[in-house]
Protein backbone atom coordinates (compact mmCIF):
# COMPACT_ATOMS: atom_id res chain seq x y z
CA UNK A 1 0.00 0.00 0.00
CA UNK A 2 2.76 2.83 -0.75
CA UNK A 3 4.97 2.05 2.57
CA UNK A 4 8.58 1.56 1.81
CA UNK A 5 11.80 2.26 3.47
CA UNK A 6 13.17 5.73 4.29
CA UNK A 7 12.61 8.81 5.99
CA UNK A 8 8.87 9.82 7.02
CA UNK A 9 7.05 12.42 5.17
CA UNK A 10 5.83 15.69 7.31
CA UNK A 11 2.17 16.42 7.41
CA UNK A 12 2.91 19.23 5.05
CA UNK A 13 4.36 17.28 2.24
CA UNK A 14 1.70 14.40 2.97
CA UNK A 15 -1.23 16.44 2.90
CA UNK A 16 0.47 18.10 -0.54
CA UNK A 17 0.53 14.86 -2.29
CA UNK A 18 -2.62 14.02 -0.74
CA UNK A 19 -4.58 16.98 -2.29
CA UNK A 20 -2.10 16.57 -5.62
CA UNK A 21 -3.69 13.11 -6.11
CA UNK A 22 -7.36 13.91 -4.49
CA UNK A 23 -9.14 13.46 -7.66
CA UNK A 24 -7.76 10.40 -8.23
CA UNK A 25 -8.59 8.61 -4.96
CA UNK A 26 -12.01 10.78 -4.89
CA UNK A 27 -12.10 8.83 -8.96
CA UNK A 28 -11.57 5.51 -7.59
CA UNK A 29 -14.14 6.06 -4.36
CA UNK A 30 -17.28 7.24 -6.72
CA UNK A 31 -16.42 4.52 -8.96
CA UNK A 32 -16.78 2.12 -6.56
CA UNK A 33 -19.71 3.75 -4.89
CA UNK A 34 -21.76 6.10 -7.44
CA UNK A 35 -22.64 8.60 -4.72
CA UNK A 36 -20.47 11.22 -4.55
CA UNK A 37 -21.63 12.20 -1.48
CA UNK A 38 -20.23 9.26 0.65
CA UNK A 39 -17.14 9.25 -1.54
CA UNK A 40 -15.94 12.53 -0.08
CA UNK A 41 -16.91 11.51 3.46
CA UNK A 42 -14.67 8.77 2.90
CA UNK A 43 -12.28 10.63 1.14
CA UNK A 44 -12.22 12.46 4.63
CA UNK A 45 -11.76 9.46 6.55
CA UNK A 46 -8.60 8.56 4.66
CA UNK A 47 -6.91 12.05 5.04
CA UNK A 48 -7.55 10.84 8.50
CA UNK A 49 -6.05 7.71 8.83
CA UNK A 50 -3.04 9.38 6.08
CA UNK A 51 -2.22 11.64 9.07
CA UNK A 52 -2.57 9.02 12.09
CA UNK A 53 -0.31 7.20 10.05
CA UNK A 54 2.06 9.72 9.72
CA UNK A 55 2.07 10.63 13.81
CA UNK A 56 2.35 7.21 14.45
CA UNK A 57 5.62 7.59 12.03
CA UNK A 58 4.60 5.05 9.56
CA UNK A 59 6.49 5.78 5.84
CA UNK A 60 3.87 6.30 3.40
CA UNK A 61 5.87 6.67 -0.06
CA UNK A 62 3.10 6.58 -3.01
CA UNK A 63 0.32 8.55 -0.97
CA UNK A 64 -2.28 8.04 -3.77
CA UNK A 65 -1.55 4.10 -3.82
CA UNK A 66 -1.89 3.86 0.09
CA UNK A 67 -4.72 6.07 0.33
CA UNK A 68 -6.61 3.86 -2.74
CA UNK A 69 -5.68 0.79 -0.09
CA UNK A 70 -7.00 2.54 2.71
CA UNK A 71 -10.09 4.27 0.93
CA UNK A 72 -10.72 0.25 -0.44
CA UNK A 73 -11.17 -0.69 3.68
CA UNK A 74 -13.34 2.06 4.64
CA UNK A 75 -15.31 1.26 1.35
CA UNK A 76 -15.60 -2.52 2.35
CA UNK A 77 -16.73 -1.59 6.59
CA UNK A 78 -19.20 0.78 4.67
CA UNK A 79 -21.00 -1.73 2.78
CA UNK A 80 -20.58 -4.58 5.73
CA UNK A 81 -22.24 -1.61 8.34
CA UNK A 82 -25.24 -1.21 5.35
CA UNK A 83 -25.64 -4.96 4.87
CA UNK A 84 -25.83 -4.38 1.39
CA UNK A 85 -23.37 -5.55 -1.54
CA UNK A 86 -22.52 -8.39 0.34
CA UNK A 87 -21.53 -9.88 -3.03
CA UNK A 88 -18.85 -7.13 -3.41
CA UNK A 89 -17.37 -6.72 -0.20
CA UNK A 90 -15.05 -10.00 -0.09
CA UNK A 91 -15.06 -10.57 -3.98
CA UNK A 92 -12.71 -11.38 -6.98
CA UNK A 93 -14.82 -8.91 -8.59
CA UNK A 94 -13.61 -5.77 -6.25
CA UNK A 95 -9.68 -7.50 -6.95
CA UNK A 96 -10.04 -6.29 -10.51
CA UNK A 97 -11.55 -3.12 -10.47
CA UNK A 98 -8.94 -2.29 -7.85
CA UNK A 99 -6.36 -3.89 -10.10
CA UNK A 100 -7.96 -1.69 -13.19
CA UNK A 101 -7.17 1.00 -10.88
CA UNK A 102 -3.47 0.05 -10.49
CA UNK A 103 -2.91 -0.51 -14.04
CA UNK A 104 -4.45 2.68 -15.62
CA UNK A 105 -4.28 5.50 -12.81
CA UNK A 106 -1.94 7.87 -14.00
CA UNK A 107 -2.33 11.55 -14.02
CA UNK A 108 -1.20 11.78 -17.60
CA UNK A 109 -3.60 14.55 -19.78
CA UNK A 110 -5.86 14.96 -16.43
CA UNK A 111 -6.27 19.01 -17.47
CA UNK A 112 -6.59 18.06 -21.01
CA UNK A 113 -9.57 14.88 -20.22
CA UNK A 114 -10.99 18.01 -17.66
CA UNK A 115 -11.39 20.64 -20.55
CA UNK A 116 -12.92 18.09 -23.58
CA UNK A 117 -15.03 16.48 -20.76
CA UNK A 118 -16.47 20.36 -20.15
CA UNK A 119 -16.89 20.91 -23.61
CA UNK A 120 -18.65 17.62 -24.24
CA UNK A 121 -21.13 18.19 -21.44
CA UNK A 122 -21.83 22.06 -22.79
CA UNK A 123 -22.72 19.92 -26.00
CA UNK A 124 -25.44 17.88 -24.01
CA UNK A 125 -28.79 18.11 -24.82
CA UNK A 126 -30.99 19.92 -21.64
CA UNK A 127 -33.09 16.61 -20.97
CA UNK A 128 -29.51 14.32 -20.71
CA UNK A 129 -27.77 17.50 -18.97
CA UNK A 130 -30.64 17.63 -16.37
CA UNK A 131 -30.03 13.55 -15.61
CA UNK A 132 -26.47 14.08 -14.96
CA UNK A 133 -27.08 17.20 -12.72
CA UNK A 134 -29.64 15.30 -10.70
CA UNK A 135 -27.39 12.72 -10.42
CA UNK A 136 -24.17 14.30 -9.61
CA UNK A 137 -24.51 17.58 -9.02
CA UNK A 138 -27.99 16.76 -6.25
CA UNK A 139 -26.52 13.58 -5.96
CA UNK A 140 -29.77 12.06 -5.66
CA UNK A 141 -29.71 8.46 -5.45
CA UNK A 142 -31.26 6.10 -8.53
CA UNK A 143 -34.49 5.52 -6.13
CA UNK A 144 -35.04 9.37 -5.80
CA UNK A 145 -34.54 9.95 -9.48
CA UNK A 146 -37.08 7.30 -10.06
CA UNK A 147 -39.49 8.98 -7.79
CA UNK A 148 -39.09 12.45 -9.40
CA UNK A 149 -39.16 11.07 -12.79
CA UNK A 150 -41.64 8.43 -12.53
CA UNK A 151 -39.41 5.55 -13.98
CA UNK A 152 -37.30 2.83 -12.81
CA UNK A 153 -34.47 3.10 -10.92
CA UNK A 154 -32.73 0.18 -13.58
CA UNK A 155 -33.85 2.15 -16.01
CA UNK A 156 -32.39 5.16 -15.27
CA UNK A 157 -28.81 3.91 -14.11
CA UNK A 158 -28.87 1.83 -18.09
CA UNK A 159 -29.70 5.85 -19.36
CA UNK A 160 -26.81 7.03 -17.61
CA UNK A 161 -24.10 4.70 -18.02
CA UNK A 162 -25.10 5.11 -21.61
CA UNK A 163 -24.90 8.73 -21.29
CA UNK A 164 -21.62 8.35 -19.72
CA UNK A 165 -20.29 5.84 -22.45
CA UNK A 166 -21.36 8.22 -24.96
CA UNK A 167 -19.02 11.41 -22.96
CA UNK A 168 -16.39 9.17 -23.06
CA UNK A 169 -16.73 8.61 -26.39
CA UNK A 170 -16.80 12.37 -26.93
CA UNK A 171 -13.70 13.21 -24.52
CA UNK A 172 -11.51 10.69 -26.23
CA UNK A 173 -12.52 12.06 -29.85
CA UNK A 174 -11.62 15.98 -28.35
CA UNK A 175 -8.65 14.68 -27.17
CA UNK A 176 -7.37 13.80 -30.82
CA UNK A 177 -8.94 17.31 -31.75
CA UNK A 178 -11.95 15.39 -33.56
CA UNK A 179 -15.85 16.58 -33.96
CA UNK A 180 -18.42 14.65 -32.21
CA UNK A 181 -22.40 14.49 -32.85
CA UNK A 182 -24.68 13.46 -30.51
CA UNK A 183 -27.18 12.33 -32.77
CA UNK B 1 -20.63 -7.44 -23.59
CA UNK B 2 -19.98 -4.20 -24.52
CA UNK B 3 -19.01 -1.56 -21.77
CA UNK B 4 -22.28 0.06 -21.46
CA UNK B 5 -23.74 -3.78 -20.63
CA UNK B 6 -20.69 -4.28 -18.03
CA UNK B 7 -21.56 -0.41 -16.53
CA UNK B 8 -24.69 -1.43 -16.15
CA UNK B 9 -24.44 -5.00 -14.06
CA UNK B 10 -21.63 -2.79 -11.81
CA UNK B 11 -24.01 0.08 -11.23
CA UNK B 12 -27.09 -2.23 -9.61
CA UNK B 13 -23.85 -4.35 -7.84
CA UNK B 14 -22.68 -1.43 -6.25
CA UNK B 15 -26.36 0.08 -5.97
CA UNK B 16 -26.73 -3.38 -4.35
CA UNK B 17 -29.34 -4.64 -6.59
CA UNK B 18 -30.18 -7.49 -8.60
CA UNK B 19 -27.63 -9.31 -10.29
CA UNK B 20 -27.89 -12.47 -11.61
CA UNK B 21 -24.95 -14.98 -10.86
CA UNK B 22 -24.47 -15.52 -14.79
CA UNK B 23 -24.15 -11.58 -15.20
CA UNK B 24 -21.55 -11.46 -12.43
CA UNK B 25 -19.67 -14.36 -13.67
CA UNK B 26 -19.37 -12.63 -17.37
CA UNK B 27 -18.16 -9.53 -15.14
CA UNK B 28 -15.52 -11.34 -13.92
CA UNK B 29 -14.45 -12.53 -17.29
CA UNK B 30 -14.80 -9.49 -18.81
CA UNK B 31 -12.58 -7.93 -16.42
CA UNK B 32 -10.29 -10.51 -16.76
CA UNK B 33 -7.86 -8.51 -19.46
CA UNK B 34 -5.90 -5.57 -19.52
CA UNK B 35 -7.85 -4.12 -22.34
CA UNK B 36 -11.14 -4.23 -21.33
CA UNK B 37 -10.00 -3.02 -17.33
CA UNK B 38 -8.37 -0.13 -19.39
CA UNK B 39 -12.11 0.69 -20.75
CA UNK B 40 -13.74 -0.03 -17.42
CA UNK B 41 -11.14 2.42 -15.93
CA UNK B 42 -12.17 4.70 -18.00
CA UNK B 43 -15.66 4.85 -17.71
CA UNK B 44 -14.91 4.84 -14.11
CA UNK B 45 -12.62 7.73 -14.27
CA UNK B 46 -15.17 9.55 -16.30
CA UNK B 47 -17.65 9.17 -13.59
CA UNK B 48 -15.44 10.55 -10.82
CA UNK B 49 -14.63 13.55 -13.36
CA UNK B 50 -18.15 14.15 -13.88
CA UNK B 51 -19.38 14.39 -10.32
CA UNK B 52 -16.28 16.75 -9.33
CA UNK B 53 -17.26 19.22 -12.22
CA UNK B 54 -20.70 19.39 -11.71
CA UNK B 55 -20.18 19.80 -7.98
CA UNK B 56 -17.52 22.54 -9.01
CA UNK B 57 -19.53 23.96 -11.21
CA UNK B 58 -22.75 24.08 -8.77
CA UNK B 59 -20.23 25.94 -6.43
CA UNK B 60 -18.85 28.54 -8.24
CA UNK B 61 -21.85 29.34 -10.12
CA UNK B 62 -25.17 28.33 -7.65
CA UNK B 63 -25.89 29.03 -4.58
CA UNK B 64 -28.16 26.00 -3.95
CA UNK B 65 -31.44 25.48 -2.69
CA UNK B 66 -33.15 22.18 -4.08
CA UNK B 67 -30.69 20.27 -1.57
CA UNK B 68 -32.64 19.41 1.20
CA UNK B 69 -29.53 18.46 3.46
CA UNK B 70 -27.88 21.88 3.10
CA UNK B 71 -30.59 24.19 3.08
CA UNK B 72 -30.35 25.52 6.62
CA UNK B 73 -26.94 26.29 5.43
CA UNK B 74 -27.98 28.07 2.49
CA UNK B 75 -30.97 29.61 3.58
CA UNK B 76 -29.44 33.19 3.96
CA UNK B 77 -27.15 32.89 0.52
CA UNK B 78 -28.16 34.92 -2.86
CA UNK B 79 -29.85 32.69 -5.76
CA UNK B 80 -27.84 32.65 -8.96
CA UNK B 81 -27.23 30.05 -11.78
CA UNK B 82 -24.86 31.38 -14.41
CA UNK B 83 -24.31 28.37 -16.00
CA UNK B 84 -27.47 27.27 -17.19
CA UNK B 85 -30.29 29.87 -17.96
CA UNK B 86 -33.05 29.40 -15.35
CA UNK B 87 -36.32 29.77 -17.17
CA UNK B 88 -38.06 27.56 -15.48
CA UNK B 89 -37.64 29.26 -12.09
CA UNK B 90 -38.47 32.69 -13.84
CA UNK B 91 -41.77 31.54 -14.25
CA UNK B 92 -42.13 31.93 -11.07
CA UNK B 93 -42.42 34.80 -8.32
CA UNK B 94 -39.24 33.21 -7.03
CA UNK B 95 -37.68 33.09 -10.38
CA UNK B 96 -38.67 36.78 -11.08
CA UNK B 97 -36.42 37.75 -8.04
CA UNK B 98 -33.31 35.79 -9.10
CA UNK B 99 -33.80 36.73 -12.92
CA UNK B 100 -33.47 40.75 -11.35
CA UNK B 101 -30.82 40.10 -8.88
CA UNK B 102 -28.97 38.51 -11.81
CA UNK B 103 -29.88 41.16 -13.92
CA UNK B 104 -28.53 43.82 -11.75
CA UNK B 105 -25.14 41.78 -10.74
CA UNK B 106 -24.80 40.56 -14.61
CA UNK B 107 -22.08 43.04 -15.20
CA UNK B 108 -19.29 41.64 -12.34
CA UNK B 109 -20.88 37.98 -13.30
CA UNK B 110 -19.11 37.92 -16.90
CA UNK B 111 -16.36 40.20 -16.67
CA UNK B 112 -13.88 38.14 -18.14
CA UNK B 113 -10.44 38.34 -16.02
CA UNK B 114 -13.19 37.22 -12.67
CA UNK B 115 -14.42 34.44 -14.35
CA UNK B 116 -10.92 32.74 -13.94
CA UNK B 117 -10.24 30.66 -11.28
CA UNK B 118 -7.11 30.84 -9.44
CA UNK B 119 -7.42 28.67 -6.34
CA UNK B 120 -9.49 26.14 -4.84
CA UNK B 121 -11.17 24.94 -1.50
CA UNK B 122 -8.81 22.07 -0.45
CA UNK B 123 -10.47 21.44 2.55
CA UNK B 124 -12.73 23.82 5.18
CA UNK B 125 -13.92 23.75 9.01
CA UNK B 126 -17.36 25.95 9.19
CA UNK B 127 -18.95 27.10 6.67
CA UNK B 128 -16.43 30.06 5.83
CA UNK B 129 -17.48 32.96 2.95
CA UNK B 130 -16.84 33.91 -0.43
CA UNK B 131 -18.12 37.73 -1.26
CA UNK B 132 -18.09 38.37 -4.67
CA UNK B 133 -18.94 41.75 -5.79
CA UNK B 134 -21.42 42.46 -3.38
CA UNK B 135 -23.03 39.21 -3.06
CA UNK B 136 -21.44 36.63 -0.44
CA UNK B 137 -22.07 32.93 -0.04
CA UNK B 138 -20.83 30.00 2.09
CA UNK B 139 -17.73 27.85 0.43
CA UNK B 140 -18.42 24.22 0.00
CA UNK B 141 -15.20 21.56 -0.23
CA UNK B 142 -13.58 22.39 -3.97
CA UNK B 143 -15.55 25.69 -4.17
CA UNK B 144 -13.35 27.27 -7.18
CA UNK B 145 -11.43 30.85 -6.21
CA UNK B 146 -11.26 33.87 -8.43
CA UNK B 147 -9.93 36.74 -8.97
CA UNK B 148 -11.67 39.55 -6.79
CA UNK B 149 -12.83 37.14 -4.16
CA UNK B 150 -13.08 37.94 -0.98
CA UNK B 151 -12.96 34.81 1.73
CA UNK B 152 -13.71 35.54 5.12
CA UNK B 153 -13.39 33.23 8.51
CA UNK B 154 -15.65 33.36 11.05
CA UNK B 155 -14.52 32.10 14.76
CA UNK B 156 -13.34 28.06 14.52
CA UNK B 157 -13.77 28.15 10.96
CA UNK B 158 -10.75 27.46 8.77
CA UNK B 159 -10.14 26.58 5.51
CA UNK B 160 -7.05 25.32 3.07
CA UNK B 161 -6.83 26.98 -0.27
CA UNK B 162 -4.60 25.00 -2.87
CA UNK B 163 -3.44 27.66 -5.61
CA UNK B 164 -2.84 26.23 -9.74
CA UNK B 165 0.71 26.37 -9.48
CA UNK B 166 0.35 23.78 -5.79
CA UNK B 167 0.99 26.76 -3.17
CA UNK B 168 -1.49 25.87 -0.02
CA UNK B 169 -2.37 28.39 1.91
CA UNK B 170 -4.55 27.97 5.21
CA UNK B 171 -6.45 30.67 6.62
CA UNK B 172 -7.08 30.61 10.34
CA UNK B 173 -9.85 31.81 12.38
CA UNK B 174 -11.35 35.49 11.94
CA UNK B 175 -9.42 36.01 8.90
CA UNK B 176 -9.93 37.55 6.14
CA UNK B 177 -7.91 37.28 2.93
CA UNK B 178 -8.56 39.07 0.01
CA UNK B 179 -7.29 37.74 -3.82
CA UNK B 180 -7.00 40.98 -5.87
CA UNK B 181 -8.93 41.56 -9.07
CA UNK B 182 -5.08 42.08 -10.39
CA UNK B 183 -3.58 38.79 -9.16
CA UNK B 184 -2.72 37.27 -11.99
CA UNK B 185 -0.57 40.43 -13.23
CA UNK B 186 0.99 41.17 -9.59
CA UNK B 187 0.75 38.10 -7.77
CA UNK B 188 -0.38 39.66 -4.78
CA UNK B 189 -2.76 38.23 -1.79
CA UNK B 190 -4.02 40.87 0.83
CA UNK B 191 -4.59 39.82 4.52
CA UNK B 192 -6.57 42.65 5.26
CA UNK B 193 -6.60 40.56 9.28
CA UNK B 194 -6.18 37.07 11.16
CA UNK B 195 -3.94 34.25 10.50
CA UNK B 196 -2.60 32.71 7.19
CA UNK B 197 0.18 29.75 6.68
CA UNK B 198 1.56 29.52 3.57
CA UNK B 199 3.57 26.46 2.21
CA UNK B 200 4.66 28.27 -1.78
CA UNK B 201 5.23 26.23 -4.57
CA UNK B 202 8.22 26.85 -6.65
CA UNK B 203 6.72 29.76 -9.54
CA UNK B 204 8.13 31.52 -12.10
CA UNK B 205 7.37 35.11 -10.25
CA UNK B 206 7.42 35.77 -6.77
CA UNK B 207 4.27 35.39 -4.53
CA UNK B 208 3.37 38.78 -2.28
CA UNK B 209 0.90 39.43 0.41
CA UNK B 210 0.04 42.32 2.08
CA UNK B 211 -0.60 43.52 5.26
CA UNK B 212 -1.70 47.13 6.64
CA UNK B 213 1.72 48.70 6.87
CA UNK B 214 4.51 45.58 5.61
CA UNK B 215 4.24 43.62 2.46
CA UNK B 216 6.14 39.85 1.92
CA UNK B 217 7.75 39.03 -1.19
CA UNK B 218 8.15 35.17 -0.86
CA UNK B 219 11.38 34.15 -2.12
CA UNK B 220 10.51 30.35 -2.36
CA UNK B 221 9.55 28.76 1.82
CA UNK B 222 6.82 28.30 4.20
CA UNK B 223 6.03 30.99 6.29
CA UNK B 224 3.04 31.98 8.79
CA UNK B 225 1.39 35.35 9.10
CA UNK B 226 -0.42 37.05 11.47
CA UNK B 227 -2.41 40.32 11.01
CA UNK B 228 -4.11 42.29 13.78
CA UNK B 229 -5.44 45.55 12.79
CA UNK B 230 -8.01 46.14 15.99
CA UNK B 231 -4.38 46.31 18.34
CA UNK B 232 -1.84 47.16 15.55
CA UNK B 233 -0.20 43.64 15.64
CA UNK B 234 1.56 42.52 11.96
CA UNK B 235 3.75 39.38 11.89
CA UNK B 236 5.43 37.39 10.25
CA UNK B 237 7.69 34.11 11.22
CA UNK B 238 9.56 31.96 8.73
CA UNK B 239 9.91 28.58 8.75
CA UNK B 240 11.92 27.29 5.50
CA UNK B 241 13.49 29.40 2.75
CA UNK B 242 13.18 33.25 2.64
CA UNK B 243 10.87 36.30 2.71
CA UNK B 244 11.27 39.74 1.66
CA UNK B 245 9.84 41.96 4.09
CA UNK B 246 9.25 46.07 2.87
CA UNK B 247 7.55 47.92 5.38
CA UNK B 248 5.70 51.64 4.56
CA UNK B 249 8.24 53.71 6.24
CA UNK B 250 10.54 52.50 3.04
CA UNK B 251 12.46 49.75 5.73
CA UNK B 252 13.20 46.32 3.82
CA UNK B 253 14.72 43.10 5.64
CA UNK B 254 15.34 39.80 4.47
CA UNK B 255 14.36 36.96 6.50
CA UNK B 256 15.69 33.60 7.50
CA UNK B 257 14.84 30.94 8.86
CA UNK B 258 13.52 30.96 12.50
CA UNK B 259 13.15 34.71 12.63
CA UNK B 260 10.31 37.23 13.12
CA UNK B 261 9.46 40.55 12.05
CA UNK B 262 6.57 42.08 14.84
CA UNK B 263 5.44 45.29 13.75
CA UNK B 264 3.45 46.95 16.79
CA UNK B 265 1.27 50.42 16.11
CA UNK B 266 3.12 51.22 13.24
CA UNK B 267 6.51 51.67 15.22
CA UNK B 268 9.71 50.12 14.19
CA UNK B 269 9.96 46.46 13.00
CA UNK B 270 11.41 44.60 15.38
CA UNK B 271 13.34 41.40 14.66
CA UNK B 272 13.35 38.94 16.80
CA UNK B 273 15.22 35.52 16.16
CA UNK B 274 13.73 31.79 17.20
CA UNK B 275 13.67 28.31 16.59
CA UNK B 276 11.77 27.44 13.18
CA UNK B 277 8.24 26.28 13.68
CA UNK B 278 8.29 22.81 11.99
CA UNK B 279 4.74 21.60 12.30
CA UNK B 280 1.54 23.80 11.87
CA UNK B 281 -0.80 21.59 13.16
CA UNK B 282 -4.08 23.44 13.50
CA UNK B 283 -6.28 24.68 16.23
CA UNK B 284 -6.40 24.41 20.24
CA UNK B 285 -9.12 24.44 22.70
CA UNK B 286 -10.02 24.79 26.12
CA UNK B 287 -12.58 25.11 28.14
CA UNK B 288 -11.78 28.75 28.06
CA UNK B 289 -9.87 29.85 24.92
CA UNK B 290 -9.07 28.95 21.94
CA UNK B 291 -5.51 29.70 19.67
CA UNK B 292 -2.91 28.50 16.71
CA UNK B 293 -1.09 25.70 18.01
CA UNK B 294 2.35 25.12 16.29
CA UNK B 295 3.98 21.58 16.91
CA UNK B 296 7.72 22.36 17.23
CA UNK B 297 9.50 19.05 17.03
CA UNK B 298 13.13 20.59 16.33
CA UNK B 299 14.55 19.28 19.30
CA UNK B 300 12.80 16.42 19.02
CA UNK B 301 9.83 17.57 22.00
CA UNK B 302 6.64 17.99 21.47
CA UNK B 303 6.50 21.47 22.16
CA UNK B 304 3.32 23.27 21.97
CA UNK B 305 4.06 26.74 21.01
CA UNK B 306 0.85 29.00 21.23
CA UNK B 307 0.25 32.11 19.06
CA UNK B 308 -3.02 33.05 20.44
CA UNK B 309 -4.96 35.50 18.97
CA UNK B 310 -5.50 38.07 21.82
CA UNK B 311 -2.02 37.55 22.97
CA UNK B 312 0.26 37.96 19.97
CA UNK B 313 2.93 36.87 19.88
CA UNK B 314 2.79 34.89 23.02
CA UNK B 315 4.89 31.47 22.05
CA UNK B 316 6.19 30.78 25.05
CA UNK B 317 3.01 30.96 27.34
CA UNK B 318 -0.16 29.05 27.18
CA UNK B 319 -2.97 31.04 28.03
CA UNK B 320 -5.60 28.49 28.36
CA UNK B 321 -7.72 30.26 31.25
CA UNK B 322 -5.14 30.01 35.27
CA UNK B 323 -4.30 26.70 35.54
CA UNK B 324 -3.07 25.64 38.91
CA UNK B 325 -0.09 23.85 39.22
CA UNK B 326 -0.63 19.96 38.57
CA UNK B 327 -4.02 20.39 37.20
CA UNK B 328 -4.31 18.84 33.60
CA UNK B 329 -5.23 21.11 29.98
CA UNK B 330 -7.19 18.79 27.68
CA UNK B 331 -5.97 19.93 24.42
CA UNK B 332 -7.90 19.59 20.96
CA UNK B 333 -5.53 19.04 18.32
CA UNK B 334 -7.20 19.52 14.84
CA UNK B 335 -5.05 19.30 12.00
CA UNK B 336 -5.72 18.48 7.92
CA UNK B 337 -9.13 18.71 6.42
CA UNK B 338 -11.90 18.90 8.48
CA UNK B 339 -11.10 16.47 11.18
CA UNK B 340 -9.86 16.24 14.96
CA UNK B 341 -7.01 14.07 14.88
CA UNK B 342 -5.75 13.98 18.35
CA UNK B 343 -6.41 13.96 22.02
CA UNK B 344 -3.90 15.21 24.38
CA UNK B 345 -3.44 15.84 28.26
CA UNK B 346 -0.96 17.85 29.13
CA UNK B 347 0.57 18.64 32.61
CA UNK B 348 -0.24 22.21 33.72
CA UNK B 349 3.38 22.23 35.13
CA UNK B 350 5.03 20.70 32.03
CA UNK B 351 8.30 22.99 31.01
CA UNK B 352 5.96 24.58 28.42
CA UNK B 353 2.97 25.50 30.52
CA UNK B 354 3.15 27.84 33.08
Amino acid sequence: MGMTQGEPKDIAQLSLEFLQGRHRILGYLVGLLGDGNTAEDILQETWLRLARAQEKGIIVEDVVAWSRGTARHLVQHHWRSKGQQKELVNSELLDLVDLSFQENDTDNALADRRDALRQCLAQLPDKTRSLLDMKYEEGLSFNRMAERLSKSPTALMMKLSRIRTKLGECVDRRMRFEDFSWS
Amino acid sequence: MNISKVIDIWSRLREGLVVSQEEELSLRAWLATPENRKAFHSHLLLEGELNELLKESRSSAVTPQSKEAESQHYSSAPMLKVMRFPWKAVSSLAGLLIFAFLLSHLANLIHPPLQQNVAQVASLTGFPKISRGQLEWPMTKSSPLRMGDRISTGEKEELELLLKDGTLIWVGPRSSLVIPKDFQLNHNLELEFGHLHLDVAKREQNLKVSLSTMAIEVLGTRFTLLHHPQVGKEMVHLQDGQVRASISNGDRRVLTPGQELLIENSGPAQLQQKAPYRNLKGIVESASSSAIVLIDESNNKHELRLAHPQHEPAHSTVDLGVPSPGQSISLKLIAGPNRIIHWETLPATSTHYK
